[in-house]
């Protein structure tokens, strides 16, 4: 008559005691889950990118190297394609040019690239979203890229016009494209994206030929490698063709401005996807040990009586690990789930800043095995040494009761301040003491709960000081005019009549690479004018930095790229005009987050460029008034080659702060309560169940509820008290090493340590928070506890 | 079990629980140890379950010598050839009556059923009930049951009344005498209380960790005569 039973008697227990310490268990499955969730999703996001990325540069053919000169003729471009390791080249015309919108009053700017009237584009095609390439030989056609046409919501047919070579024309839109060359694009002037006020216009050579003098000429070069060569000689072999004809330095892939961000923001991924998941994970550890490890305490008697019952210790030990199991499974299954939703969201995010074709999500299943296995680790390394303990147990010593526990004075007693803390506070202290392992464990949960927060959150603080520096101090100027060519200096009295200008400043901007032995690097000088009130450049402690009448100032990232300090010599290369090279002494050291910048005094720069001294754009302070109407007489300027205008960069750089600052900080906010709360509440429930006994004696002694409440509540006040101090600053640690991670200090910015005291409040205030959610859990616990009911069962 | 002693650290004081004791417990017997606490005999009957080893003296089973078994070894004897019923019985609180049984018969070579077993202790119609909603009595029988559901060689009793009134005590016992007719199971009764001794074939008495003298019953006494 009996049935065959499916499961056996002591899985039953492990279900059993599953369910009975389920809020406990559900805590650390939620801090798994995190882990897995944050580990898995930034990974699938990043898989996802790399995938849409490889996909989209291969078939577009995207270039491996890029050079910009001044003007070749198109009989060069076989010397290019012979060089060895080139396999297909494609000459451009490019140029930059402000473009008259009807929708918008501003002046916007774009980049007018060429594509060839006859045969397909070779190297850096474009991916046509809509419409057709321009007509052959039409020179009033024109591609305009997606994001551009959809903030502008431009139809096919509708006309932009641009200021071509001082010549307005008027661009009838006849598609729109995507291209991998400006996957990610940043107007010039600007921080962050901005498809309003930039855009990419192609047009067919013929068109432009004629418009910036370059018939049978080309000033752009993309170059597609052969697999195998080595890109570094392709350059060489390059630069050295194109510097008769005022090449400027070949780039490879890595430093072209689009492929770079997105490389970038993997790195970043790469770092963030890491430090923080592993944060999880070893919280969940610790959890799991200090979980595991009370629980096997509590059932001594009970293995014990397993034991003498016959049961092996790797039995036993596999009993206590299913429990690990169960708990480890259910973090790994929600954390796979959270990866869905978080590494959906994220790639819906990036697919706003980088326009790719397609970004689909894909999640790998060697991602999600590896997540398995690392969680699956750390499990093991929290739950190995708790079961450990268990299993040594000799069987006889497991049915008498554990010696009583040992108490002492406390550290704060002997040192003789008893009198000010009172006895109830003694009793937590001496609580605390007498298990320092734990209560340690405890406050390190707790820290790095509040350190993630920091930790998650101070980049707007970061970002929030580059701009503030950058725009607030920096850069005084309302309005940046770029040239297309140098003028006498003298010009900007003319630029100072335009309509709203109250005081313009020149500026000369010049590539030049930089020598230092074998490190060199190219960057564009910018010689500003003595006494400049307008663009100032500042050190590490935003004073302002002379320029002096001799020698480079260079920012700190490039001092250091070229190994070289304050006085030093480095060589210069002009990479335009005469092409002088000459050595410069460095005579100052500047602090830059954005690119690698060099400054000179503009006489000076004029000397070493062997010229007068010229400008190529002009820094304004304008009537806000009247900017509109400096914006309409822009519009038709023929050598201007682009206007910015800081509040539009400050507002760009707001918009998107804004889009991302509340769901990010809701999600760190979840992610440090969901660590914070299951240190908290389990350290909450180990005090109760372990000190049931004590608290009901002394409500049987008298004690109200309130005081018996006070010294279960006072320890997680104090884990909290000494945890949330000890987070901030290593959250500040955290930090300082994430922004010195190759996704955070780069050569295009350097992200700044910057941590506002409000951010440091709010990760304070989220512990407090779980502090008070898990007390007031634990509280309600001890309420319903039956005093008598207690002190009658036997341990 | 030979010139068995055994000595422990409480603390940092050593306790002689045993100071050379010669035991034997022979098949189809049942054997009261009788003495006060402190006397040694938990810790004797530990040695013999193969839950403790001695300190000196040497242990047998059946030919076989466990003095030096490792762990392992002696967790297979336990398994195989050990039912335990403990003064405080020892359920696991979070399993049924029948599934503290399973515990036992899932890992034994030829055990009864779990309901049998159940059967055995009149304790049927109770077998889905946790420890908590059972009386001492009761929690008792079902550890007996659990004992005996693997058709142990050797039944070792501690205390087995030590946590029940009179009349619970002496179902108890009963069930254990009923079972030692039934299966034929050696067993070993430990207790303090003299009476009891009257249902076994031999008592042996300790006192300080030593045999202080071994009685065999010509009459033995059924446990519902026994009054104490």
């Amino acid at each position: 008559m009996t049935r065959r039973r499916l499961t056996k008697a002591l899985d039953v227990k492990v279900l059993r005691d599953a369910r009975s310490l389920r809020a406990q268990l559900i805590a650390i499955a939620l801090v798994i889950a995190c882990g897995v969730g944050l580990f898995l999703g930034m990974r699938a996001t990043m898989r996802s990118l790399a995938a849409a990325r490889s996909q989209y540069y291969a078939e577009e053919r995207f270039a491996n190297v890029f050079a910009q000169l001044e003007r070749a003729p198109e009989a060069v471009a076989s010397r290019l394609r012979e060089i060895p390791g080139v396999a297909r080249i494609q000459t451009r015309i490019v140029a930059n040019v402000t473009l008259d919108v009807p929708d918008m009053a501003e002046t916007a700017s774009a980049r007018l690239v060429s594509v060839p009237d006859e045969g397909g584009i070779l190297v850096n095609d474009v991916r046509l979203r809509s419409g057709r390439m321009p007509a052959s030989g039409r020179s009033d056609e024109a591609v305009v890229s997606e994001p551009f046409a959809q903030a502008h919501a431009l139809e096919l047919g509708d006309h932009v016009a641009a200021v071509i070579n001082g010549r307005r024309e008027r661009l009838r839109i006849v598609g729109t494209a995507l291209s991998p060359e400006f996957t990610y694009t940043v107007g010039p002037g600007l921080v962050f994206p901005d498809d309003r006020r930039f855009g990419i216009l192609w047009l067919r050579r013929s068109a432009l030929g004629p418009a910036f003098d370059m018939q049978g000429a080309f000033n752009d070069v993309v170059i597609e490698v052969s697999r195998g060569a080595l890109i570094a000689q392709v350059i060489d072999r390059v630069d050295r063709v194109l510097e008769r004809y005022g090449g400027i330095g070949a780039i490879e892939r890595k430093d072209q401005e689009s492929a770079f961000f997105i490389e970038n923001e993997l790195a970043q991924l790469q770092s963030f996807g890491l430090m923080v998941p592993i944060t999880f994970l070893f919280v969940g550890s610790l959890l799991l040990n200090v979980v595991i490890g009370r629980i096997v305490a509590s059932q001594r008697v009970q293995i014990a009586a397993l034991k003498a019952l016959g049961y092996h210790d790797r039995e036993i030990g596999a009993h206590y690990a299913k429990l690990v199991g169960i708990v480890t499974v259910t973090g790994v299954v929600l954390g796979v789930l959270l990866a869905g939703w978080l590494g959906g969201s994220m790639v819906r995010q990036y697919s706003q800043y980088f326009r790719f074709p397609e970004l689909p999500f894909v999640m790998s299943l060697r991602d999600v095995i590896q997540a398995v296995g690392i969680t699956l680790a750390a499990a093991v390394a929290g739950g190995w040494a708790a079961i450990r303990q268990s299993v040594r147990l000799p069987p006889a010593e497991g049915m008498r009761p554990a010696s009583p526990a040992n108490y002492r004075p406390t550290l704060v007693e002997r040192f003789g301040w008893t009198r000010r803390i009172g006895p109830n506070v003694q009793m937590i202290l001496r609580e605390l003491e007498r298990r320092p392992w734990r209560a340690s464990l405890s406050v390190l949960g707790i820290a790095l709960a509040a350190a993630l927060m920091v930790l998650t959150t101070f980049s707007f603080d970061a970002f929030t000081h580059m701009i503030n520096v950058q725009f607030g101090i920096a850069q005084r100027e309302d309005v940046q005019l770029v040239l297309f060519s140098p003028r006498e200096v003298s010009d900007v009295r003319e630029i100072e009549h335009l309509p709203g200008v109250i005081h313009a400043e020149p500026f000369r901007s010049a590539p030049i690479r930089l020598r230092s032995g074998p490190l060199s690097r190219s960057v564009a000088v910018r010689g500003l004018p003595a006494g400049t009130t307008l663009h100032k450049v500042l050190d590490a402690d935003l004073r302002q930095v002379s320029i002096p009448r001799a020698g480079l100032v260079v920012s700190a990232k490039l001092a250091s790229l070229l190994g070289v300090r304050t006085g030093d010599d480095v060589r210069v290369e002009v990479l335009e005009g005469r092409r002088r090279r000459v050595n410069v002494p460095v005579a100052r050291i500047a602090e830059a987050f954005i690119g690698l910048q060099a400054y000179m005094d503009l006489e000076a720069l004029a000397g070493l460029l062997g010229e007068t001294p010229t400008m190529n754009g002009a820094w304004l302070l304008v009537d806000e008034r009247e900017l509109a109407a400096l914006h309409a007489s822009v519009k038709s300027m023929p050598n201007v080659a682009g206007i910015t205008v800081r509040a539009d960069a400050i507002q760009a750089f707001r918009k998107i702060l804004d889009e991302s600052l509340g769901t990010s900080l809701a999600i760190s906010l979840g992610f440090a309560l969901v660590m914070s709360l299951g240190v908290l509440y389990n350290a909450a429930r180990i005090t109760l169940s372990e000190r049931t006994r004590d608290l009901a004696s002394l409500r049987v002694l008298g004690f109200r509820r309130g005081e018996v409440s006070f010294l279960l509540l006072g320890e997680i006040a104090i884990l909290s008290a000494c945890g949330i101090p000890l987070g901030l600053w290593l959250g500040r640690v955290l930090a300082g090493l994430l922004v010195r991670s190759p996704g955070f200090d780069s050569e295009q910015f350097r992200i700044p340590l910057v941590i506002e005291p409000a951010t440091y409040a709010l990760a304070a205030l989220t512990i407090v928070l779980a502090t008070g959610i898990a007390g007031f859990a634990a509280w309600r616990r001890l309420e319903r506890i039956d005093i008598v009911d207690v002190l009658k069962t036997r341990d | 079990m030979r010139e068995v002693t055994r000595v422990y650290l409480m603390g940092e004081v050593q306790v002689h629980a045993l100071r050379g004791v010669d035991f034997e417990l022979l098949e189809s017997e049942l054997v009261v140890l009788l003495g006060p606490s402190g006397s040694g005999k938990s810790t004797l009957l530990n040695i013999l379950g193969g839950l403790d080893r001695p300190t000196s003296g040497h242990v047998f089973y059946r030919g076989d010598e466990l003095t030096l078994a490792p762990d392992d070894e002696l967790t297979e004897y336990r398994r195989r050839h050990v039912g335990f019923v403990f003064q405080f019985y020892n359920l696991i609180p979070s399993l049924t009556a029948a599934e503290n049984v399973a515990l036992v018969t899932d890992i034994a070579a030829s055990p009864m059923s779990p309901d049998e077993a159940l059967e055995l202790v009149d304790l049927s119609e109770r077998r889905h009930h946790f420890p908590a909603q059972l009386s001492g009595g009761e929690q008792q029988r079902v550890a007996i049951a659990r004992a005996v559901a693997k058709r142990p060689q050797v039944l070792l009793c501690d205390e087995p009344t030590g946590a029940l009134d009179v009349r619970t005590g002496r179902v108890v016992l009963s069930v254990l005498s009923r079972i030692h007719e039934e299966l034929g199971t050696a067993t070993a009764v430990i207790t303090h209380n003299a009476e009891i001794a009257k249902m076994a074939h031999r008592v042996v008495s300790l006192a300080d960790g030593r045999v202080s003298r071994v009685r065999r019953n010509e009459r033995r006494l059924p446990p519902d005569e026994i009054v104490w």
